[in-house]
């Protein structure tokens, strides 16, 4: 079970205070990161990530994207936080890049037309919470601050699915 | 506008081995696609134009398990010298019972990236 630092001070304390020696605490400020107001769209497409694209050499012929193309994970920050900590937040990985693997195939094509892959994911939109907490000597909370950032979103690609359009 | 949401292929085709296959890519004219395919890494995005009209025949290709045997490479090409280790090939194919000498396939390939 997880103890808070401030509990275990105060343990010490008395203890210290039973055998008749005292047990000195420093000061010092705790910083914690938490996503708040989170919401999740499934199935989301990111026309700003353009994992491939074709072109046809034969007008009447299709074109198919297939095998590996590779999405990116993006998780937007602030306020000092780190991608680990929001990522693990948002329940995603924190791993920037994802392999997807799926093909399509495009409809039949004319010169000058381009038929372009887009990764496909849940996009999250999140604020984050700043919370700083500053502990005196003795281990007490001697003061507490609260921040928040603007909303921010992140961009969580799946494996197995793309959208491909003209 | 067409548009597509691909799901998932069946099945999972191994790592392809650059060393098992010949690194001149030309050799697999007239192969199938489902031989010139398993030379290409899995992380390598793979374009294949269906150049079924220079032949006579409409587009047709569907990607699929099985699918890709019965069609047969006519022209290739690669981001890297190395098209094995590429990581974008395109290839232009056509059906069997089709032959690469039937039509030009030169600029069959755009390799615009």
């Amino acid at each position: 079970m997880k103890k808070s630092t401030k509990a275990i001070i105060g343990s010490l304390a008395g203890l210290a205070l039973a055998i008749g020696t005292s047990v000195p605490a420093s000061a010092h400020t705790g910083i914690n990161y938490y996503a708040v107001n989170k919401s999740k769209t499934a199935n989301s497409i990111n026309f700003a990530q353009l994992l491939a694209s074709c072109s046809v050499g034969t007008s009447g012929a299709t074109c198919t994207i297939s095998k590996g193309k590779t999405a990116t994970r993006t998780i937007s920050l602030s306020l000092g936080a780190s991608r680990g900590v929001i990522a693990s937040q948002l329940g995603i990985s924190a791993d920037t890049s994802v392999s997807v693997s799926t093909s399509c195939t495009s409809p039949v094509m004319s010169a000058g037309q381009v038929w372009k892959a887009y990764p496909v994911g849940d996009r999250w939109s999140y604020r984050i919470h700043k919370r700083t907490t500053v502990y005196n000597n003795q281990g007490f909370v001697q003061s507490t601050t609260n921040e928040y950032s603007a909303y921010l979103s992140a961009f969580n690609p799946y494996s197995a699915s793309i959208h491909c359009r003209l | 506008m067409g548009i597509v949401i691909a799901g998932a292929l069946s099945g999972c085709s191994p790592a392809a081995d650059p060393n098992a296959c010949d690194p001149d890519a030309s050799t697999y004219i007239d192969k199938s696609l489902e031989d010139f395919a398993s030379c290409v890494q899995d992380d390598t995005t793979l374009i294949i134009q269906d150049a079924s009209p220079r032949v006579g025949e409409a587009a047709s290709f569907r990607d699929g398990d099985g699918e890709r045997g019965r069609w047969i490479v006519v022209a290739s090409c690669s981001n890297d010298e190395d098209w094995r280790l590429a990581t974008v090939v395109e290839v232009a194919v056509i059906p069997t019972p089709h032959v690469s000498g039937e039509a030009d396939f030169g600029d069959a390939v755009v390799c615009d990236w």
